[in-house]
């Protein structure tokens, strides 16, 4: 069956949705639409901080300046940082999850590297020069649009996407926008380009000044949630490389995460019912140090943890193998270790989302064949 | 005839440029000696910017971090009172206005017009600061010289420069058999090559992937590059303002193996050191280096995806000269006359610049006064403002390949509606107001072949409209 998409990102930064197959046309209607959605959150998050081991009082000694005292409880090793009560109101749903101790194996600490690798799913800084969803995406067969300018590496494939990100720029007359319909009409990717521009949907053409995060959010999760709409967004958070004043509850690295929770909870409550058939993920290039820095801040460090939310979770847990916090247990003496490659979450989260097996997806999008399949794991199938 | 060749290796002709008689003649003059410079605001050294720079990094990580390290808001104040001393907000639009200047308003359009070229072939990717500090005065002082010289001396200045060897991590590659990583290893640690730079130098900077190297070819080239980074300062460890230097004791000793071809090296620095230059002798002169670059040259100046009989007279140039980038220069303009009916897809910062250029868009200030106490005013942050608006900064690429040369990738609704919107928003702010129809005539008539429909398509737009129907036109889009 021939299926045309479409889709799009929108962004605090940059935003992405991909649109999804006309389902109407498909047979069986008891496939729904599946959504994907990654939050890039550039600068290392923290994941101790995000969510702080409590199972014995280890971070508190080496963090005494910015351990945060009133985290919010999940079980009975890991808590979360305040500012992420509306993931946590999620988690209470069963429709929250954390991969902890995860990392893509990159160890090196530099932002710029561990960037590029974190979008291109590569182990070789700038080897490929596209990103694994945009790779993903064209398995998948789907059309892209990003809304960002430029488009992220992460949504980069082979087949170009479309893209959208808000301006206060107006369109001309509807007389000059007839005469240009006629005039572009030899020119192939012009005339494409420009139809799709005069039919974009009212919510892409007004509101446009509001590039706040919960406003993109809230475009992205109202088109996302139509049958014919856009199945996959991409999100930029920019700023947790928190060196110095990391802070406890009020410091510069939970102001961060409250960004992010405004994401969720933007997306959860624009996308209705549709966030049960949705899965939102985050995405950073690593962890940060386990001992405070002498500017109440963390330097880069390894291992992290990934904020999962979604009604295709299998349940609420903190999916982990844990290494430990001990000395001895630490990367290099001093971060975090990784445990889990998190390409393979990614992986897991593709093969839901856009109904490819697993083994499939891992052969033609990552370069490294025997990523561990997560899918019943972590996810409802 | 053949007017939009002037669009294709230039930026189109003013109101007061006139016709040129002799359009090779008119086209080679201009890329045979350095170009007079029509700048006529502030003017900094590479070494002055990368003082700004060092400043700006260290002061942040070794002063503001310790002391505001309880606050975060009295250190966000901290750094941005930091950014205003050092220019943060100030440098990036400022060498902008003075790549535009030298674009729009210099006599020497073409000359700069390669050297946008050479500065997205020899891509800074955005990282740290350096798209603030350095790449507008590297461009200038490291591409645009060398442009005068052989392609060689061109690849090695940029591939020894201090930006390039900062963006791509060269100061952090020790050869495994160096006297450094023999030091190392007494106490217990190991040394690594880093093979960003030396993988991009064959990757982008000359062969690229079709000449078959492998990844051993790779570590030797990172090898042979091992020892060019900055200056160590035993005391300190800043970067962003010490210069490069070769330091035999982080240098890789051979034999090396790259290509197919041995290199050895005889007792002694200047061996070790002449080594890099003498891969490079060799990397520009193989066949699949000079068709690289040749069809990316007239990728950009000709047509995309161009056929060989295209390319093949660069080649020849190329060959003929033994890689003299004047004659290389003029074989590619020659072709982009002979093949001026061909259209060729302008990337959003040319297009921009044709727009200025055509319409004497009043664009530049009167001034580029500077207190370094506060937030630049909005005139200052203009070019910054507009090249974000339309997607394409070239200070900012964001991968080490720079930004794309092909429709597909900035042809899409975004990009188009980025395009038109500005050009509106000049319209309604009355900033276009001086052409009048007669003077949109002479626009025409000096920069379209095809004056009668160009002139035809406009008129059928309603006043208000008729400059943006022109610039937004197929005939500007693509040349």
């Amino acid at each position: 069956m021939k299926i045309s998409r479409r889709y799009f990102t929108v962004g605090s930064a940059s935003l992405l949705l991909t649109a999804a197959s006309p389902y109407k046309l498909l047979a069986n209607n008891s496939q729904k639409k599946k959504n994907l959605i990654v939050i890039m959150l550039r600068g290392a998050m923290d994941g101790l901080s995000a969510v702080p081991y409590i199972h014995d009082n280890t971070l508190q000694k080496v963090r005494p300046d910015i351990f945060v005292n009133n985290n919010l409880k999940l079980n009975s090793d890991f808590s979360l940082h305040p500012k992420l009560n509306n993931f946590h109101k999620i988690w209470t749903e069963n429709k929250a999850s954390i991969v902890h101790a995860t990392n893509i194996p990159y160890n090196e600490r530099s932002h710029f590297d561990g960037q590029n690798l974190m979008e291109s799913g590569g182990t070789v800084p700038y080897k490929l020069k596209t990103g694994w969803l945009g790779r993903g995406i064209d398995v998948a067969g789907l059309e892209g649009l990003s809304i960002s300018l430029p488009m992220p590496l992460l949504l980069r494939g082979e087949i170009n996407h479309d893209n959208f990100y808000p301006s206060n720029l107006r369109m001309p007359s509807q007389s000059m926008i007839n005469l240009m319909h006629s005039h572009y009409n030899s020119e192939k990717i012009i005339k494409k380009s420009f139809e799709k521009l005069t039919s974009r949907p009212l919510s892409m053409m007004s509101g446009r000044k509001n590039k706040r995060l919960a406003n993109l959010a809230r475009i992205a999760g109202n088109e996302m949630k139509k049958d014919d709409g856009p199945r996959v967004a991409v999100f930029e958070v920019f700023g947790f490389d928190t060196h110095a004043a990391q802070g406890g509850a009020d410091g510069e690295h939970g102001q961060k995460l409250r960004q992010v929770d405004i994401t969720f909870a933007s997306l959860k409550n624009s996308l209705g019912k549709a966030f049960d058939n949705t899965l939102i993920l985050t995405l950073t290039e690593f962890g940060r140090s386990l001992v405070q820095n002498n500017g109440y801040g963390t330097e880069h460090g390894y291992g992290s943890a990934i904020l999962i939310g979604g009604g295709l979770l299998k349940k609420s847990q903190v999916y982990t193998d844990w290494p430990g916090i001990k000395k001895t247990n630490l990367f290099e003496g001093r971060d975090l270790d990784s445990t889990i490659d998190s390409r393979s979450v990614y992986c897991s989260a593709m093969s839901v989302c856009f109904d490819v097996p697993f083994k499939k997806l891992n052969d033609l999008v990552f370069p490294d064949k025997k990523l561990p399949n997560l899918t019943d794991k972590l996810f409802n199938m | 005839m053949n007017k939009s060749f002037y669009r294709k290796i230039g930026f189109g002709l003013s109101a007061n440029d006139n016709v040129p008689k002799d359009a090779i003649k008119w086209a080679t003059d201009q890329i045979k000696a350095m170009p007079e410079s029509t700048w006529n605001g502030p003017k900094y050294s590479l070494k002055e910017m990368m003082n700004f720079h060092g400043k700006y990094n260290y002061t942040d990580r070794r002063v503001l971090r310790k002391k505001h390290k309880n606050n975060r808001q009295d250190y966000k104040d901290a750094k941005n009172k930091l950014k205003y001393t050092t220019g943060h907000f100030y440098f990036e639009p400022l060498w902008l206005y003075k790549r535009h200047h030298e674009a729009v308003n210099g006599s020497s359009p073409v000359f700069h017009r390669f050297l946008h070229f050479w500065g997205n072939h020899f891509a800074i990717q955005k990282k740290n600061a350096m798209y603030v500090y350095d790449v507008g005065p590297y461009h200038f002082e490291v591409i645009a010289p060398a442009m005068l010289k052989n392609i060689e001396d061109l690849v090695y200045d940029v591939t020894i420069s201090w930006a390039m060897i900062h963006n791509l991590d060269n100061s952090k590659s020790i050869g495994p058999n160096s006297l450094r990583a023999l030091k190392m290893s007494e106490r217990g640690r190991s040394a690594n090559l880093n093979e960003n730079h030396g993988r991009e130098l064959l990757e982008l900077h000359t062969v690229s992937p079709r000449a078959g190297y492998n990844q051993n070819d790779v570590i030797d080239m990172s090898r042979v590059m091992s020892g060019w980074m900055h200056k160590k300062h035993k005391s300190t460890k800043k970067e962003e303002n010490v210069p490069i230097s070769f330091q035999d004791d982080y240098h890789d000793s051979g034999p090396f193996e790259i290509l197919g071809k041995k290199y050895k090296e005889s007792f002694g620095t200047s061996s070790s050191k002449s080594m890099l230059r003498k891969v490079i002798k060799d990397l520009v002169r193989h066949p699949i280096c000079i068709d690289f670059v040749s069809r990316k040259l007239c990728n950009h100046f000709v047509t995309e995806n161009p056929p060989s009989e295209i390319i093949q007279p660069v080649k020849d140039a190329w060959i003929k000269s033994d890689g003299e980038l004047k004659i290389i220069h003029e074989a590619v303009i020659k072709q982009a006359l002979k093949y001026s009916h061909l259209k060729k897809f302008q990337t959003p910062e040319t297009w921009l610049l044709q727009f200025i250029r055509m319409s004497s868009l009043d664009y530049f200030p009167s001034n580029y006064n500077y207190d370094f106490k506060s937030k630049p005013s909005r005139v200052i942050g203009k070019p910054v403002r507009w090249l974000r608006n339309l997607g394409h900064n070239p200070y900012r690429p964001l991968q080490p390949n720079g930004w794309s040369d092909y429709e597909a990738d900035w042809m899409s609704p975004e990009f188009l509606f980025r395009r038109i919107g500005m050009i509106k928003v000049q319209q309604d702010k009355k900033r276009l107001d001086h052409i009048d129809k007669s003077y949109l005539k002479m626009i025409v008539t000096k920069n379209f072949d095809n004056e009668s429909d160009v002139l035809k398509y406009i008129n059928s737009a309603k006043n208000s409209e008729k400059i943006l129907a022109l610039f937004s036109s197929k005939w500007m889009l693509k040349t």
